[in-house]
């Protein structure tokens, strides 16, 4: 005989079975209340665990997360009247109210879409700044706010701006420096002017047209006087 | 859950389930309590199970895997006794004794290469089909079938040259 007639051989009378199919069946259904029963438990375990956890996260709290008997009784002596003290605005808030009183021909928007933040370009130990920038019909505006004192050299002296054009003025609001890049035969589209005030506080107001604009000459006052204004100050 | 299409499938199947599980254990009351616990494992499933293809290679893969799952139990692993048991005398009956010198010569064999037997001689399953049972390579199981043809052959049993 061969393997394969030798295996027939082997089973050809197989006695009776131990089982019947229908235990079988009612054995796989009580095992399969069985484990959703368990899973439902554990869910229902792990679901209490989270609200104990959170109850005793509360009841830990100084004050125990709820309201002293003691604070239930009537107080013996009225309780003075609390003074809130508005906390003092942040440099960056008192610079962005700043924004609404800069010249309107400088297009600021007011709606709060733009405001200043606080940067240091990355650079670690580099002193922090306040910088705000928008765009209007392709001019770009830049507003750098950084405590720095009033340098002493002349910046505009020759050879130091080359071909820019550069003015330097001494006065009551500091020394103020524009620089841009107009020539003899070329109009600006470029103005930068550098406000270095006497309480350190240094500002940069930049009006950039890359060279798809001509600026209005009118527009260097306008930078100058924005530069001076009181409210964007490090040091009120 | 309508357990209509179990019943039926199974009931047609449970008779061969039997014979397979006993080829592989040696032992009907073995082969009875894997076949269960199978099929209790199928009936659990058989929502998910019924939409598979290739529904008779699952199955006898759940009592392959039930088979192997109760030999690893710290219970059936053997253990040295004071007495020896009794020892069952020949009997005259030639089919008998040959029946029982099969399953002496299947119980030799290592685990898998004995299911390897089985699938492809009892169960007449072609290389690939055995490799999904087991979920194995077909490689590994020729490579089995090899092994055990060659101890069965040493055994004296008259097996088949491989093709």
């Amino acid at each position: 005989m061969g393997l394969t007639e030798d295996l027939h051989a082997a089973v050809a009378d197989p006695p009776a079975p131990e089982f019947d199919l229908d235990q079988l069946v009612q054995r796989g259904r009580t095992r399969r209340t069985t484990s959703r029963t368990l899973v439902g438990l554990a869910a229902c375990a792990a679901v209490g665990l989270i609200i104990g956890g959170a109850y005793v996260a509360t009841a830990t709290r100084p004050n125990g997360g709820r309201t002293l008997p003691v604070a239930a009784a009537p107080p013996l002596v009225a309780p003075a009247p609390r003074t809130v003290t508005p906390a003092a605005p942040t440099t960056e808030e008192r610079l962005n109210a700043a924004l609404v009183s800069l010249p309107k021909s400088l297009h600021a928007p007011a709606d709060g879409t733009v405001q200043f933040t606080r940067s240091a370009d990355g650079v670690p130990g580099a002193p922090d700044y306040f910088r705000v920038s928008w765009n209007y019909h392709g001019i770009g505006y830049f507003i750098d706010i950084f405590d720095a004192p009033i340098p002493k050299g002349n910046a505009c002296a020759s050879g130091n701006r080359g071909q820019v054009g550069c003015e330097r003025t001494i006065n009551a609001h500091g020394t103020t420096f524009v620089t841009s890049d107009a020539t003899a035969k070329k109009k600006a589209s470029v103005i930068s002017v550098d406000s270095f005030r006497p309480d350190h506080t240094h500002v940069m107001i930049n009006e950039n047209a890359s060279n798809h604009h001509i600026l209005p000459a009118a527009d260097k006052a306008v930078l100058i006087a924005a530069s001076h204004l009181a409210a964007l100050s490090l040091h009120p | 859950m309508d357990d209509t299409s179990f019943r039926e499938f199974i009931g047609s199947r449970l008779d061969g389930l039997r014979r397979t599980a006993y080829l592989m254990c040696g032992d009907w009351h073995l082969a009875d309590d894997v076949v269960s616990d199978a099929v209790v494992k199928i009936f659990r499933s058989w929502r998910r199970i019924s939409r598979m293809e290739n529904l008779d290679a699952y199955v006898r893969r759940a009592v392959v895997n039930a088979w192997l799952d109760d030999r690893r139990r710290p219970w059936r692993r053997e253990r040295s006794v004071a007495d020896l048991p009794s020892v069952a005398q020949p009997a005259g009956d030639r089919s008998v004794n040959d029946r029982l010198a099969v399953l002496k010569h299947l119980e030799a064999l290592p685990a898998r290469r004995r299911a390897v037997i089985v699938l492809r001689y009892y169960c007449d399953l072609s290389v690939d089909e055995t490799a999904a049972v087991l979920e194995c390579s077909p490689g590994t199981v020729k490579s089995q079938t090899a092994k055990a043809l060659e101890t069965l052959r040493t055994s004296m049993l008259d097996v088949p040259d491989l093709v």
